[in-house]
């Protein structure tokens, strides 16, 4: 249609690259939260600019199909799917944005009467948008309606393209800028002279508090989180921008947690009702902080934020390798013991206070907000990928 | 009512509310399985599961789970005076669920082997608080002292603009409820207990660990936008 013959994918070019992205997944040769969500916003947008699509709705199923059997490759990574759902929400927002011009008044709003997850969230984005509209809710002829919606809908085949790549672009701009952005609410959040405790290794908390000490002296204790010992590169990372920093065992984090002004912490996800998925020993310090009334602030892009709710505590951790834990040379006790090594910690929302988004910092009940406003039209895709 | 513009005749308008009236209805239906649906995956294999009373959008999201093939063990609790809970064990034993109908006065006793908690809805307010059965209030305070995650199920219709501060700012409330009024001795107090007891009670949101409604899954704190959006046209 509106795309040359050399732009758009031929037959087997399309299924390659979502072959090529899906084994880099299982390889597990992606690494990093964000280097993720960029690999996959980039597929995406690809796929969106060379992929012959007609009209909305058949985009929307080819997403919703790569988006499954992405999801299939790497069940756990909930990146992908929030990146799905985001790339979703910006299609379906673009197209009922210009249905809402399209209809009359009275039909959106019988479309929202009829109950249905997806269409009700359609219909009550209608009435929000049918209040800023002047044109709709007005009396008009149908001939002139007609004529009118025949007119747009060829307009939207041309512009609606690049309208949508343009979209992507600017959310895979967001990403890139996500964790700068944070770091720039760091002042917010830690005052002068405070002594903060963090956790493993988060590029997104370094930022946070190199972003802080540049403004202020602060006092910085990381908690070391073996088996992986990603604390130490942390303490480092964060020493090289001469900030005071202690590193401190795992087991020391209660009896320092009183002295401790406030505790930062990354989180690799954050589900919908609230809770992170975090590193391993991030619960601990968390019920520690929450004894000693002790705030919590959790630095997490958007990009993080999962429309998913957690059924169960473990439903999103890995177990990895027990070897760091007890080595496989242990001949003799490796019979008789069970050893796991799980990957991530699950931190339920009544100990988190503040989640911090490149927007500024959110309470955890406010989540369904952000979540409604970033992924509402893509929530049917959720239960129907959990299911698998 | 939107569509009803003002040179309408008095039968079209008529003919306008009746097929919304129709449409709710059919919808209505709907609404008790998009439940099941939204809910239906919290309830996993090995689950001990307990339910207040009878409410047919839990049956539906136990049957579903059923369906699913999941293995899962209920404790009813009896729900006095009426004793519905009765007759939401025979159901569940008639799909071949194992239940247990346990007192109201026992749930505290049983609360540590529960896994999840689940009540009906009567009616949801604003505050994301949930009017129900006699009998939820205790039951959400027994489980948030023993940690267990409290789910209420609600479809979307259930929603109320009410925004009580204590139980007696229900609608329901009368002032002779429980008031001690006696004209003269009680001779039968079973049915003094009928009819003097109160039938429902409200639930905090501090208490409600989620909804599920056919809007999708909720925090307490998501019910007013929902109801803001509702009430907006």
């Amino acid at each position: 249609m509106s795309s040359t013959k050399m732009d758009v994918f031929s037959t087997r070019e399309l299924p390659l690259l979502i072959e090529s992205f899906v084994s880099q997944l299982k390889r597990g040769q992606l690494v990093g939260s964000k280097t993720v969500a960029m690999n996959t916003a980039n597929l995406l947008r690809e796929i969106v600019s060379r992929s012959p699509w007609e009209d909305i709705p058949s985009l929307t199923t080819l997403l919703k199909a790569v988006g499954k059997r992405l999801l299939r490759a790497q069940p756990r990574e909930l990146i992908i799917f929030n990146v799905v759902c985001r790339v979703l929400h910006i299609v379906n927002e673009d197209y009922s944005s210009v249905e809402v011009v399209n209809e009359e008044g009275p039909m959106s709003k019988k479309k929202g009467s009829a109950s249905g997850a997806s269409s009700a969230s359609k219909g009550s984005e209608t009435p929000a948008m049918g209040l800023g509209q002047p044109g709709t809710g007005q009396p008009r002829n149908l001939g002139e309606q007609v004529s009118q919606s025949m007119d747009r809908a060829t307009l939207n085949a041309f512009h609606l393209k690049s309208l949508l790549i343009q979209e992507i672009m600017d959310y895979i701009l967001e990403l890139e800028k996500t964790e700068v952005e944070i770091a720039d609410n760091a002042r917010e959040h830690i005052h002068s002279n405070e002594i903060i405790l963090t956790c493993g290794r988060s590029l997104t908390v370094e930022k946070f508090l190199k972003n802080a000490a540049s403004k202020v002296k602060i006092h910085v204790i990381v908690a070391e989180c073996a088996p992986t010992y990603d604390g130490h590169e942390q303490a480092q990372a964060l020493a090289s921008a001469n900030i005071d920093v202690v590193v401190i065992p795992d087991a020391a984090v209660f009896a320092i947690m009183s002295r401790v002004n406030k505790v930062i912490l990354g989180a690799h996800a954050v589900l919908a009702n609230g809770g992170l998925v975090a590193a391993s020993g991030s619960h601990t310090i968390a019920a520690a902080a929450r004894h000693h009334s002790t705030q919590v602030v959790v630095c997490a892009g958007l990009y993080k934020y999962s429309p998913m709710f957690p059924f169960d505590d473990d439903r999103f951790n890995t177990l990895v390798s027990p070897d760091a834990v007890l080595p496989y040379g242990d001949g003799e006790l490796i019979d008789t013991v069970d050893v796991s090594n799980p990957r991530y910690d699950y931190v339920p929302p009544e100990l988190v206070d503040i989640l911090v988004d490149h927007t500024g910092g959110h309470l955890p009940s406010y989540l369904y907000r952000l979540l409604q406003e970033n992924y509402a039209q893509a929530k049917d895709l959720a239960w129907n990928i959990q299911d698998e | 009512m939107a569509r009803l513009s003002q040179g309408q005749s008095a039968e079209e308008c008529s003919r306008a509310l009746i097929q919304a009236g129709s449409e709710f209805v059919q919808g209505a239906g709907g609404c008790r399985d998009r439940v099941a649906e939204f809910g239906s995956a919290f309830v996993r294999d090995d689950h001990t599961i307990l339910v207040h009373s009878y409410s047919r959008v839990i049956m539906g999201l136990l049957r579903r789970a059923v369906k699913q093939n999941k293995r899962f063990r209920v404790y009813v609790t009896e729900s006095r005076p009426d004793q519905s809970g009765l007759k939401a064990a025979e159901e569940l034993q008639a799909l071949g669920v194992p239940c247990e109908v346990v007192l109201d006065a026992a749930v505290g006793y049983i609360m540590e082997k529960v896994d999840l908690v689940l009540a009906g809805a009567e009616g949801v307010v604003e505050s994301g608080g949930l009017i129900n059965k006699i009998g939820t209030y205790q039951l959400a305070i027994v489980a948030k002292a023993a940690k267990k995650p409290f789910y209420a199920l609600a479809e979307s219709f259930k929603f109320v603009r009410l925004y009580p501060l204590s139980q007696y700012d229900l609608p329901t409330h009368r002032s002779d409820l429980l008031a001690f009024k006696d004209t003269k001795p009680t001779e039968d107090w079973l049915a003094r207990l009928a009819a003097t007891n109160p039938m429902l009670d409200y639930t905090p949101p501090e208490l409600i660990t989620l909804l599920f409604t056919d809007l999708g899954v909720m925090t307490p704190s998501g019910v007013s936008d929902e109801l803001i959006k509702f009430y907006l046209d």
